[in-house]
């Protein structure tokens, strides 16, 4: 992504802006006083405003004195934040479709093995709204109190621009160097993946429920087009503007390439959509989960994997007609992290093939993991033919980008969403 | 310290040469407080109300007034909005807690203190968590109307229109409607409104409505000609604490509410804090502190409180 | 109108447990000055409370103009009310005060103006319209809830304790001030005061009240000269109570003796079938003589000796230890003006007073008596 530089800076612009050195005198002040470390003493920060050349060295300037060997002792417990049914799960809360300590059979095993403990939250329900929440400790040099996150190609190649990751230590992670697939290295944000693995792929499509749909006397969507004949106060589209544009610019018949969409074509799908939320179309992030499980929403735009994992027997995904959004999560150590030495540890363990095919298998997304599909195939005969597992080739045939917007196409469609959403 | 001074000659003189002092020096923390964390701020805001810029480019003064235009042309409905919900919100306050501090005032006997503790037990309890109850509490599959759609169904029909978003197609829903983000305001901000009506009318010497009662004024004459009057003050006050707030929330409307019934307080939010356009936010901010002050004061003019202080 | 303006029939008021009227009979007559006289507590405010509407009888009847008006609120009631701190209201001007109870009736405008500049008049306070309640004094405000509540032309104006935040000298002006008024406008006032002297200078009746019922009810002059019950002597001005028993009686008068055995002549009509009596003279009646001079003719003598004389300047108070008990004498500066002509400490004395002076109460058998003596 060419405008690596240019958010570089931008992070430097923020930090002066926002905190000024009485503000960076607090942040210490806080540190010393709560002895989080704070990786990168933000007082020097604007002492290197010179614009970085390359992108592969942009988070380099931050100083962190963590780069220097960290020692190889597990500590923990490990603050992992995910989204919503994104772990396998057994018992009762695979039945609720919610985690809750203990039921994750691959995180317990973890613990198991490396005697630590994992403190695992699904906390994030869209990237923006995560971000935000530990945006100010980020800015501040400061812990944000997690050690391992995971965060859209989007959203994670902004903190890795901005110098809010903790590089990986490759020795570490094994498994991860050498089971990455091919098609997911060399992204233009990180292309050694010196601060991010992937942690699953997946697609976003059109989510109902069959019975509802029928209940009401309407017939099953099996296309984005479908969604406007169906009252739009029981549907929600996504707060990330990248899902609904994209899907929206699917449904005009417009290609949604995040590197070749126009401003008009953003406001074409924005006038699409205005009615619908003129008629009580909500936006919600991961949360569309609950909605689902209360029979509030009759469809939605949805992430592939999660309706089949954790939704009712009466929620179905489809791909629609006119095709679906590909993105990847991917798995980010923040700035500070207390544990980055079990962080690096857990990102080795889900890149074992084996454990990767037990949480795939279970979510229903797409693995990042070589020898993965085997494993699953192993594990569920069945799954080989699961779509949401092994995209079909027509599907795949279909598969869009939308995740590198340039910044200007960014901001014009953060604006439209915005007016969309009210705010 | 009169008889002290006559013996002790530094209290007079520390009196004579400081005394005037003291006022001041009273006044000097609030003082303080209020330029650090208030004018200075507001100042910086208003100031970044009239730049251009961005946080990538930095902002730079440019006296234009772009902010405020893109403001009043984009936002135009939000502010409608925050107006029509705050003020609802504050009459329905009015309505539910007028009554209520009534009751308590002049009922309340020895219960008064029970009463008033628990007009005020929600706020052991944060302000999310309470909004975020009523999303539970207001649900499709809630304790509300959970039972009447299943239990009685009634709810299910075509006749129960009662306006855009509160019913479509006939299937009711209360949650993301603009009633739920109206019930949310109202029940957020009763206390700040049953409190000042409370000692308004708890102040008022019940002998002022026998008089009037002896005066031949029955019930609803005394009670228009002499205990509301009287109470002006407290309906004042708890509108103003009422209204004032509620048009600047952002949590009712976020939670409760829909994209259609967003205010302004979600617009700044978003402006401020995820958009990081601080002149729009900023000049949001100001028009809003504007709107506030010209509406108190027409509302202090409405209701006559300089009379009743006189 | 009838002769009778209020009559209360047997009337109760119990607040739970307690009786704080008990079995009250009484008829207040058209255009009289009638008070209600009593300490704290006696049951006097609740009266005037149910006269005026404000409280419901738990028994008994209430009439006024021969209407029974037990159970009409206060607005239904052709009574006003002075309340005790005045009650005006603070959000209107003394115009609107005082035209209250008329814009309520619905009298048009101009009548009210004129009506209420009337009353203003008469409570000498014109020009005071504008004015609002915080901006006048006591002594004002008393009158604008006079003028108030007289401008609507009760049949009964109930005032209670009306002068009670007063201090003494406004309280003096305002007493005749109210008397003036009460004849101007003729109309039945019926006041409630624990403030004898207040009673005694305005009434034409006064009830005299104590635990819920009255003891006596009568002129300020009979309830002074012949009070009935040791309450009232006690309770209006200063008596002199002393054990006697009935001896005997001759024509009009009666004799009793004292526990010293001197022996007293009194009114035979008041100690008609009685035994055991307590004899009553006011300190004023008495007169001090050398215990060697001879008393005037038919009048009652005993022997005392002075143990305490206090120099009041209009009066010398003594107390005088006679007839087995302790007198209190007063004794105008007149005959003797200088100090040296007092009687002095330890003095043997003669005191002297008409028997038609002497009045009689029923022996002390109670145990909650107030003081005697107590104003």
């Amino acid at each position: 992504m060419s405008e690596q530089p240019q958010s570089f800076s931008h992070d430097l612009t923020r930090r002066r802006f926002i905190q000024g050195s009485a503000m960076a005198g607090v942040a210490a002040f806080i540190a010393a006083c709560t002895g989080t470390r704070a990786s990168a003493p933000p007082a020097s920060a604007p002492a290197s405003t010179a614009p970085v050349a390359s992108s592969s060295v942009a988070p380099s300037v931050a100083p962190s004195p963590s780069v220097a060997a960290s020692p190889k002792v597990v500590s923990g417990p490990l603050k992992f934040a995910n989204w919503p049914a994104y772990i396998d799960l057994a018992g009762a809360a695979g039945e609720a479709g919610e985690y809750s300590p203990g039921s994750s059979p691959s995180l317990e095993e973890f613990q198991k093995q490396f005697k630590v403990k994992v403190d695992y939250q699904e906390k994030i329900g869209d990237n923006a709204t995560f971000v935000e929440t530990i945006k100010p400790a980020l800015v501040g040099g400061l812990a944000t109190g997690w050690d391992l996150m995971v965060l859209t190609d989007w959203m994670a190649s902004k903190v890795v621009a901005n110098g809010w990751a903790e590089k990986i230590d490759q020795t570490n992670v094994p498994n991860c160097t050498g089971n990455i697939r091919d098609a997911l290295k060399g992204q233009a944000w990180d292309a050694t993946n010196d601060y991010h693995y992937p942690w699953q792929s997946g697609m976003t499509g059109v989510g109902f429920n069959a019975k509802t749909l029928k209940d009401n006397g309407i017939a099953e969507p099996t296309k984005i087009a479908d969604l406007w004949n169906i009252p739009p106060d029981k549907m929600t589209f996504l707060t990330e503007a990248r899902d609904t544009f994209g899907l929206v610019l699917l449904k005009l018949g417009v290609d949604a390439n995040g590197e070749t969409v126009t401003e008009q074509q953003l406001k074409d799908a924005a006038a699409a959509i205005q009615p619908l939320v003129d008629g009580g179309l909500r936006f919600t992030g991961n949360e569309y989960l609950e909605s689902f499980a209360q029979k509030k929403v009759w469809a939605a735009f949805v992430w592939s994997g999660d309706l089949a994992s954790s939704g009712g027997d009466d929620d179905k995904f489809i791909f629609p007609e006119e095709g679906t959004l590909i993105w990847t999560d991917n798995m980010l150590i923040p700035k500070g992290a207390a544990n980055r030495y079990t962080a690096e540890l857990m990102m080795n363990y889900v890149y074992d093939p084996k454990i990767a095919a037990q949480i795939a298998n279970y979510i229903y997304y797409v693995s990042p993991v070589k020898g993965a599909d085997e494993e699953i195939k192993k594990l569920d005969p069945e799954a080989a033919t699961n779509p949401l597992l092994f995209p079909t080739p027509e599907t795949v045939a279909k598969q869009h980008n939308f995740q590198s917007l340039s910044e200007e196409m960014e901001k014009i469609m953060n604006d439209l969403y915005s007016t969309l959403s009210g705010t | 310290m009169t008889a002290g001074s006559a013996r002790t000659p530094r209290g007079p003189t520390f009196r004579a040469r400081f005394g005037h002092a003291v006022p001041y020096l009273l006044l000097a923390p609030g003082l303080f407080w209020l330029v650090v964390f208030y004018v200075i701020p507001a100042v910086q805001m208003f100031t970044y109300s009239i730049s251009t810029g961005s946080l990538e480019t930095g902002f730079e003064m440019s006296l234009t007034g772009d902010a405020y235009a893109t403001a009043i042309d984009r936002f135009g409905k939000q502010f409608m909005n925050s107006i029509l919900f705050g003020g609802a919100a504050t009459l329905l306050t009015l309505a539910i807690g007028f009554p209520v501090a009534y009751t308590i005032a002049f009922r309340g006997g020895r219960y008064k203190n029970l009463i008033l503790f628990l007009v005020i037990a929600p706020f052991f309890t944060s302000f999310l968590i309470r909004t975020i109850s009523w999303k539970i509490l207001l649900g499709d599959e809630g304790p509300l109307l959970a039972p009447l759609r299943h239990g009685l169904g009634f709810l299910d029909n075509d006749w129960l229109l009662i306006g855009h978003g509160a019913v479509i197609d006939g299937r009711f829903s209360l949650l993301n409607t603009p009633i739920s983000q109206l019930a949310g305001l109202t029940y957020n901000f009763l206390p700040f409104m049953i409190l000042p009506l409370y000692v308004a009318l708890e102040k008022i010497d019940p002998r002022l409505i026998e008089a009037a009662e002896d005066l031949f004024a029955n019930r609803a004459a005394a009670f228009r000609r002499v205990t509301l009057p009287l109470a002006l003050p407290g309906v004042f006050a708890g509108s103003l604490l009422t209204f004032i707030p509620a048009m600047g929330d952002y949590i009712n409307a976020e939670l409760l509410g829909n994209p259609g019934t967003r205010m302004i307080g979600n617009v700044i939010q978003n402006r401020l804090l995820v958009q990081n356009d601080y002149p729009v936010g900023s000049a949001l901010s100001f028009m809003l502190m504007a709107g506030i002050l010209v509406a108190v004061a027409v509302y202090a003019r409405a209701l006559g409180t300089e009379q009743l202080t006189g | 109108m009838p002769e009778v303006d209020v009559r209360l029939v047997e009337v109760v008021k119990k607040f739970g447990e307690a009786v704080a009227v008990d079995h009250i009979n009484l008829e207040v007559r058209d255009g009289e000055f009638f008070s209600l006289l009593g300490p704290s507590g006696c049951g006097k405010t609740t009266t005037l409370r149910m006269i005026g509407g404000f409280e419901q009888p738990t028994s008994g009847l209430i009439e006024l103009n021969g209407e029974d008006v037990t159970w009409l609120p206060p607005f239904r009631r052709n009574v006003n009310t002075v309340f005790q701190n005045y009650a005006l209201f603070p959000h209107l001007t003394i115009f609107e005060n005082v035209a209250f109870g008329l814009r309520r009736k619905g009298v048009k405008g101009s009548e009210v103006k004129s009506r209420v500049s009337e009353m203003l008049d008469l409570v000498e306070l014109p020009g005071f319209e504008a004015r609002k309640p915080t901006q006048i004094s006591g002594g004002q405000a008393q009158r604008v809830a006079l003028a108030r509540a007289l401008i609507n032309r009760p049949a009964v104006l109930l005032l209670d304790e009306p002068l009670g935040a007063l201090d003494l000298k406004l309280r003096k002006q305002m007493q005749v001030e109210l008397k003036r008024i009460q004849q101007e406008v003729g109309i039945t006032f019926i006041y409630v005061t624990h403030d004898q002297e207040e009673a005694m200078t305005m009434s034409d009746r006064i009830a005299v009240m104590n635990k819920g019922r009255y003891e006596q009810l009568g002129d300020p002059e009979m309830l002074y000269e012949r009070p009935t019950t040791r309450f009232v002597a006690s309770f209006l001005g200063v008596s002199n109570l002393l054990p006697a028993t009935v001896v005997g009686r001759d024509g009009t008068h009666g004799s009793v003796s004292l526990a010293d055995g001197s022996t007293i002549r009194v009114p035979a009509a008041l100690i008609d079938g009685a035994t055991r009596v307590d004899l009553g003279i006011r300190p004023e009646k008495i007169r001090l003589h050398e215990s060697d001079a001879v008393p005037p003719a038919g009048h009652n003598r005993l022997a005392g000796i002075v143990r305490d004389a206090s120099y009041l300047g209009v009066s010398t108070q003594y107390q005088v230890e006679a007839g087995g008990g302790m007198l209190t004498v007063y004794e105008q500066n007149v005959e003797r003006a200088s100090r040296a002509e007092l009687w002095a400490r330890g003095d043997a004395v003669q005191l002297t007073w008409s028997p038609d002076h002497t009045f009689v109460v029923p022996p002390d058998d109670s145990v909650d008596q107030p003081g005697a003596g107590a104003p």
